[in-house]
């Protein structure tokens, strides 16, 4: 459970208002999974263990064990508790068998922001390129992108302006200190 | 600043993606038996036509896969994208 004790964002102060809430996201277990856009034998055992669909493309699927997200047509991301991610590894390989896929874990790869509240997308917008009312306009999508200089997923909760960003764990901080300068204005006016 | 269509995730910003020069060479499938002059074009030697042209892109800052752009080197103009593998377009002149 101490892997991330050392976490670039640990000792950041977090934002809490209603305009807009940044907040560290810890002990997320994060693992990635490279399977063959066209073997649906291989895909269909993957469904069947996660107990529902991979997604789509943009699209993110879950339930209350794991949340995965589409990164490419062969690749994605699943999503669970960092105590849980071993267990869904090892259950995951031995499902599979001798099949051809990939499965690595990047928990400890990347830290995720929580950035939320009405003005979230205004504080996005200002160095993404993204246009958010084509990309991760609704729950559940997701899109890989870049935030000023640092490339991120983002990964939206709910239709409430909820998004998980995951970067990587050099660029954090600087993405931190980024996002959160440029919410100061929105927290002022209140 | 212009918009192109990833085959994959839809319409990005251009600055998340990367040129990476002509598309649809062959690399020959007999290697030992062809000449220094036909390897070396095979190798070195690129179209560089005023009009339609045929390029492979990467969706660096996206889903990161590889995929083929048909691109007006006069206006710029992005006609057409699509997968790798795909065959080329037809040109309607």
């Amino acid at each position: 459970m101490s892997e991330q004790i050392n976490s670039p964002l640990n000792n950041k102060n977090e934002i809490k208002s209603d305009a807009i809430s940044l907040h560290n996201v810890n002990y997320v277990g994060k693992i990635n999974l490279r399977v063959n856009e066209i073997d649906f034998d291989l895909r269909k055992k993957i469904n069947d263990f996660l107990g529902y669909e991979l997604p789509s493309n943009n699209k993110v699927s879950g339930d209350n064990k794991t949340r995965t997200l589409w990164l490419g047509p062969n690749e994605y991301l699943i999503l669970c508790e960092d105590n849980e991610r071993y267990n869904i590894i090892n259950d995951l390989r031995s499902n599979l068998g001798s099949d051809f896929f990939a499965i690595t874990d990047v928990s400890d790869y990347y830290l995720t922001i929580r950035l939320s509240g009405k003005n979230a997308i205004d504080v996005l917008s200002k160095s993404c390129s993204l246009d958010f009312k084509l990309n991760v306009s609704e729950k559940d999508t997701c899109a890989q992108t870049y935030i000023n200089k640092a490339t991120v997923l983002i990964d939206r909760l709910s239709e409430e302006n909820i998004f998980d960003i995951s970067v990587r764990w050099s660029f954090a901080e600087y993405l931190w200190e980024w996002l959160s300068d440029s919410s100061r204005e929105y927290i002022n006016e209140n | 600043m212009f918009i192109i269509d990833c085959p994959y995730c839809g319409e990005r910003d251009q600055t998340e993606f990367t040129c990476h020069g002509e598309a649809h060479i062959a690399r020959p499938s007999n290697p030992n038996e062809v000449s220094d002059e036909e390897w070396g074009r095979y190798l070195f030697f690129r179209n560089n036509p005023k009009g339609i042209h045929f390029e492979r892109w990467t969706h660096d800052h996206g889903c990161r896969r590889w995929f083929n752009v048909m691109r007006d080197t006069v206006s710029d103009k992005i006609l057409k994208t699509y997968k790798m593998g795909e065959s080329r377009p037809e040109v309607n002149e």
